[in-house]
């Protein structure tokens, strides 16, 4: 982490400044609760119970892609409308205040919502927004990636906080490719997540098939974390509510 | 006569002595009101519902600086520390002052308010002492 300060410290390109505060957003310890659940949504799609291998490894990679997407989505729109409101020579504290407080509201509610569609969806025939608990097709749950995606991307815990607000947008205020930087911040905050998830899934693809119990591994695979979105979002509304 | 005599002498040796008094004050008077008027150094840590480590570790850190080697300074008032929880209605009041969204430190002057939350988020955590010295610099350089 001090590596990677000292070399923001004295980056000139905004560009690499971008992609190590990035970086440095989704390896602070801030943020790790919803990393290891993104982590645990993308790898659950490793599983291959009704259909083949290669299904289920395209299916891992579509849903990083989507997660990764989500974020670029969501920090690209609000970081272009930030820009645009410095740039015009406007204040963005409230626009900043309203994110804060919002981001911090809906993130548990909606960790536990999306956890209970894992674990009940497909028994209660309800609209699934891409949050089901059945994992056959090559799509299933990726669309759930890109949605995780933008919520996580906009509940910003502190240091994401001051990383984005503090010291990205002014930066991308003032440099000529402004409007790209958020991008590359929005990949460089995906890009670990990713890398741990897809490594994760191909261990456990391995395991299962090795063990010949695939089903019942999909099975308690899926459980596990739709109760580490329930536990992550209780843990955020204990935070928001009572503490 | 003899009355009225007696009476003025009273009231002349009362006012000398009220006048007296109040040249003997007026120094400790001047000096109270100096004192009073040099604004104190501000240390001011904000804090929403959600705290990280580092969070936690600036407000820690600045408590024991507080506490430890710049005590005297805070005991004779040159110093002050808050600790500023901006989801209470108050608190926003305090942050919208400071345009504060999300966990930071600010040291104020009477030159004006420093923002020290970057600093304080690469060091707090994984430098304490580091952290510790280089706030204690700046505020120690404001004072005088």
């Amino acid at each position: 982490m001090d590596f990677l300060n000292q070399l923001i410290d004295n980056s000139q390109i905004p560009a690499i400044s971008a992609f190590l505060l990035g970086l440095l957003t989704a390896l602070s310890p801030c943020p790790l609760a919803t990393n290891v659940t993104a982590v645990g949504y993308i790898a659950r799609g490793c599983m291959e119970s009704n259909d083949s291998k290669g299904n289920a490894q395209r299916r891992v990679l579509w849903s990083g892609i989507l997660y990764t997407l989500g974020r670029i989505l969501a920090y690209t729109l609000l970081g272009a409308l930030l820009i645009y409101i410095i740039r015009q020579g406007a204040d963005t504290f409230g626009l900043q205040q309203v994110i804060s407080e919002w981001g911090e509201l809906i993130l548990g509610p909606a960790l536990i919502l999306i956890g209970l569609f894992m674990l009940f969806g497909d028994k209660l025939h309800l609209p699934k927004f891409g949050f089901s608990g059945n994992m056959s097709g090559t799509y299933s749950g990726a669309w759930g990636s890109l949605v995780l995606g933008i919520l996580f991307a906009m509940a910003f815990c502190p240091t994401s906080g001051l990383l984005f607000f503090g010291m990205l947008i002014p930066m991308s205020a003032e440099a000529a490719t402004g409007y790209l930087l958020p991008l590359v911040f929005a990949i460089a905050t995906a890009l670990p997540v990713l890398v741990v998830a897809w490594v994760f899934a191909y261990s456990i693809n391995s395991l299962s098939t090795f063990m010949s119990k695939v089903t019942l591994l999909q099975l308690w695979f899926n459980r596990i974390v739709a109760v580490l979105f329930i536990g992550v979002g209780a843990y955020y509304c204990y935070t928001i509510l009572i503490a | 006569m003899k009355k009225i005599t007696i009476i003025m002498m009273a009231v002349l040796f009362s006012s000398a002595t009220i006048s007296a008094c109040s040249s003997n004050n007026a120094p400790e008077t001047k000096s109270e009101s100096v004192a009073k008027n040099a604004s104190p150094v501000e240390i001011i840590y904000f804090h929403g519902k959600q705290r990280c480590m580092t969070c936690i570790a600036i407000e820690k850190e600045t408590k024991a600086l507080v506490e430890g080697e710049l005590a005297k300074q805070v005991k004779a008032g040159k110093v002050k520390f808050h600790v500023v929880d901006f989801s209470t209605e108050e608190g926003k009041k305090i942050a919208a002052k400071y345009k504060v969204t999300f966990s930071s430190l600010f040291v104020v002057t009477p030159k004006g308010a420093e923002n020290l939350t970057r600093f304080a988020f690469a060091n707090a955590r994984t430098n304490g002492e580091g952290f510790r010295k280089e706030l204690k610099d700046k505020v120690v350089k404001a004072i005088r």
